[in-house]
């Protein structure tokens, strides 16, 4: 009997578990009652919210919080963070120092190299001067007096060559022959002039007369009216009979065409201030090394200049295409003539965006700089400068190409932030926008961008937080008419303005506000 | 013997009927999908998600606990209902029934918390009450029929048009006050709700909730920083603790009016607002936050500066215009 009991027992445990698992209905019903029959007890014993009752204080008093001294323990949290940072700090002025060191060096070095540059020129000059006509005299016997000089040689020219003013003819013309005006030389001719002269082509890149031994090309043997007895009437006049492009001379290629409206100084005055006439070390029988930026600030870096005084050592900032590796100077001006003012290569703004077509990282702070001919391309209202390249002057309306103390080499201050305040002096918007737009409270005039009467230019800067221009506009182009922008970014996120404009206000709904009106004939009133 | 083993044999038969008796039985004609009985919520919300499995049910009622009924009649076109339930402060019971031809079916009871940060009484939830998290892949799976469950957010990019947003479906209730938090307008959630360290949930609330505020609001980082005494929410960061991270009725997206606020904690001990000799009428509303400045000050008891010279009645401070 025990036995059976003990068996039914556990088949009804069985059974009642497979009820369980396998009727989930039943089982959470169950569940549910016992739930409940449990709460109803509990309740029956306990408040509901016995935990609120007075039992347990939770209010501190202030005697107690005087012992927590919660600023204390803040601080040594703080602490333990500040010491970090200032091993960090020590690192950082260790690499300063060591910077620049590197920087004095390197320009030092500069200074170095253009010392001797200085001093191949001076002793290259002397060299010249140092003819030795004793030569001559010792010997040529035999010398023809001025007098019996063939016809064709007077009236004399202002210049003589040395042995013609001797009348010593026989130094290069045979005398016995019965030929008149044959050279002592079989060979070439510059064999002749070597004699006395020194040699012409010891460097590297030599003019092409040079090489070729012709130097009758521009030198006459006897007389000239002109220095160093020129075949021209001056050096430009002489080098241009072959590198004038109008002027067709056969298998030339290296020409100038100054058939144009702006005119580099030099080139009208005398091109040996930057070329060598013989030969040169550097290539284009160029003066100085790196053709462009070296020789270029020769005159480039004196104040006299004034406008055209280029200051790209002693800035904050400066520009890639003059500090990097590249033409340099080339990169944007022809070193001759153009039909673009300052001599540029190509219309102004397309200069710019020769290279500003992708995005490039900025020497300033690293960061990626929008692609500016995609946004130009991709956003039609532009701004006046940009649109109007003659008047306005194009990037170099706000940008100054050449180097600028102030960022993203503009040429007075500005901003990047979202807040900024417009109490400073020089601002660069304001060089053409009248400041009455945003000083005004009350206005029918100075702007359009106003509710009735009310200024909403000022209202959006005041002086509390004031927005800067930047937060609605764009500098360069948009998509919106008065150049407002497609975002403004805040936070990190880029926020669309969503602006709309009608034909006498606006609608945005920025992230800054829910959607805001302005009408300017039935003002909605808007209020400060 | 015998008779007793005869008697165990019936016992046991008895049993087997029961089984198959059960086993004949109906299922239920709904599935409450969510809420699960017993959860907490920190918004004024919840959403009541309904399966119906018997097709011969017309009718579902939801009783809310403020006795509002909300109402949803069935079609056969879909299965699943979803409604937005009001809550109460502190303990909620939902009842959710079933009607078919005007009798009732079934019904069910919910239980939920509505915790309050800002009082006291519904500060903390009492026990049994657990947090549930919504989006997990279990239940996301049962509403992707209608609802696009991934986030559709560009990073670092706010919508144009904010209805465009997979989340404002369902979460615009959040943003139905006047005063509204600029990256919950723009649903550019993720700027706070970021996937990373919750296992639990999708889109879990920031741990350290003052490090998402002060990604964006740094210029108060720093002046706190170098104010002599803070408030100790201030100090902690429990930035949300006074504001409603989404949208309220009040100004600066503060959970109560300025009087409420302060006196929610600072009750008793002679902090009333009515004090005779001081300017701290009552009648006006912000009347606290004219001389203490709420989040930290160089005077004891975050006095604003200037407080001294009684002649300028003038509100000063941040927070008033």
């Amino acid at each position: 009997m025990a036995k059976n009991i003990k068996l039914i027992i556990l088949t009804l445990i069985i059974v009642f578990s497979v009820i369980f698992f396998i009727k989930y209905d039943v089982g959470t019903k169950f569940g549910k009652f016992v739930v409940i029959m449990g709460n109803i007890m509990t309740n029956l014993q306990k408040d509901p919210h016995s935990y609120y009752t007075e039992g347990i204080d939770l209010d501190v008093s202030e005697e107690e919080l005087r012992d927590i001294n919660i600023t204390k323990i803040a601080e040594d949290f703080k602490t333990g963070q500040r010491e970090k940072i200032e091993g960090l700090l020590e690192k950082v002025k260790e690499l300063e120092i060591k910077l620049a060191s590197k920087n004095k060096l390197d320009s030092e070095l500069a200074k170095l190299q253009e010392e001797q540059e200085v001093i191949a020129m001076q002793e290259h000059a002397t060299e010249e001067k140092m003819l030795h006509h004793s030569k001559i005299d010792a010997k040529v016997t035999e010398l023809v007096k001025l007098e019996d000089l063939p016809q064709k040689f007077k009236p004399l020219k202002k210049y003589l060559h040395e042995p013609f003013k001797k009348g010593a003819c026989l130094i290069c013309h045979d005398g016995n022959s019965a030929e008149p005006g044959k050279l002592v030389t079989k060979k070439n001719i510059v064999a002749l002039c070597y004699k006395c002269h020194p040699r012409k082509d010891k460097q590297q890149y030599k003019h092409k007369p040079v090489e070729d031994g012709k130097c009758f090309k521009c030198h006459d043997p006897h007389q000239s009216n002109t220095k160093v007895l020129l075949k021209g009437k001056s050096v430009n006049n002489l080098c241009l009979k072959c590198h004038d492009k109008n002027k067709s001379v056969k298998d030339m290629k290296k020409t100038i065409n100054l058939n144009k409206k702006y005119i580099h100084k030099p080139v009208e005055k005398n091109c040996l201030e930057c070329h060598e006439h013989h030969n040169s070390k550097y290539k284009k029988l160029l003066k100085s090394k790196d053709g462009n930026l070296g020789l270029c600030m020769k005159c480039h870096n004196k104040r006299k200049m004034d406008k055209k005084w280029i200051n790209y050592k002693n800035v904050k900032y400066q520009h890639g295409a003059i500090v990097g590796k590249g033409k340099k100077c080339l990169e944007c001006h022809d070193p001759h003539a153009s039909n673009h003012k300052n001599i540029l290569k190509k219309d102004q703004v397309k200069t710019c965006l020769e290279c500003h077509n992708k995005s490039l990282k900025s020497d300033e702070d690293g960061q990626m700089m929008m692609n500016m001919a995609e946004h130009l391309k991709t956003h039609k209202n532009w701004h006046k400068p940009i649109s109007d390249v003659e008047k306005e002057g194009g990037c170099a309306g706000c940008h100054n190409p050449h180097g600028s103390n102030h960022f993203s080499i503009l040429k007075e201050s500005y901003t990047k932030k979202f807040y900024g305040d417009f109490s400073k002096k020089g601002f660069i918007c304001f060089k053409c926008h009248k400041i009455d737009k945003i000083k005004k409270e009350f206005t029918t005039k100075s702007t359009k961008f106003r509710d009735g009467k009310v200024n909403l230019h000022f209202l959006h800067i005041n002086d509390r937080k004031g927005r800067t221009c930047r937060a609605c506009h764009d500098e360069h182009a948009s998509k919106h008419p008065k150049l407002i922008r497609d975002y403004t970014v805040f936070g990190g996120v880029k926020f669309p303005l969503r602006y709309i404009e009608t034909k006498n206000g606006g609608s945005c709904q920025p992230a800054c506000h829910k959607k805001f009106s302005y009408d300017r004939v039935n003002p909605i009133g808007i209020k400060r | 013997m015998i008779k007793e083993k005869i008697l165990g044999k019936y016992l046991v038969l008895f049993m087997f009927a029961l089984l198959l008796n059960i086993n004949a039985k109906e299922t239920q004609p709904i599935k409450i999908l969510e809420p699960q009985t017993n959860t907490v919520f920190q918004k004024n919300t919840l959403t009541v998600v309904v399966k119906i499995i018997d097709k011969n049910i017309d009718k579902i009622k939801i009783y809310s606990n403020n006795g509002t009924i909300y109402e949803n009649n069935i079609t056969k076109k879909r299965d699943t209902y979803c409604t937005l339930v009001s809550l109460d402060f502190g303990e909620n019971t939902i009842f959710v029934r079933a009607y078919s031809k005007g009798k009732k079916r079934f019904e069910s009871l919910i239980e939920s918390y509505y915790k309050f940060p800002v009082y006291k009484r519904y500060k903390y939830s009492p026990k049994g009450y657990e947090n549930n998290y919504f989006h997990t892949t279990k239940n996301e799976k049962a509403c992707k029929k209608c609802h696009k469950m991934n986030s559709n957010e560009k990073k670092g990019f706010a919508f144009l048009d904010p209805k465009e947003s997979n989340c404002y479906n369902c979460h615009q209730s959040l943003l139905k006050y006047q005063d509204a938090h600029a990256p919950a307008v723009n649903w550019v959630c993720s700027t706070c709700h970021e996937k990373t360290h919750s296992k639990l949930t999708k889109y879990p609330v920031p741990l350290e909730i003052n490090k998402a505020c002060i990604h964006c609001h740094k210029k108060f980082q720093q002046s706190f920083r170098s104010k002599k005494y803070k408030h100790d929410p201030v100090i902690i960061g429990i930035c949300d603790r006074c504001h409603n991270p989404h949208s309220s009725p009040n100004k600066y997206f503060i959970r109560l009016t300025p009087n409420k606020l302060c006196t929610s904690c600072h009750e008793g001990k002679g902090r009333t607002t009515k004090k005779e000799g001081t300017n701290c009428a009552a009648s006006s509303e912000s009347s606290c936050v004219k001389c203490h400045n709420p989040h930290a000050s160089d005077k004891p008891y975050f006095y604003e500066p200037g407080r001294q010279d009684k002649k300028k009645d003038k509100p000063r401070g941040l927070w008033l215009e």
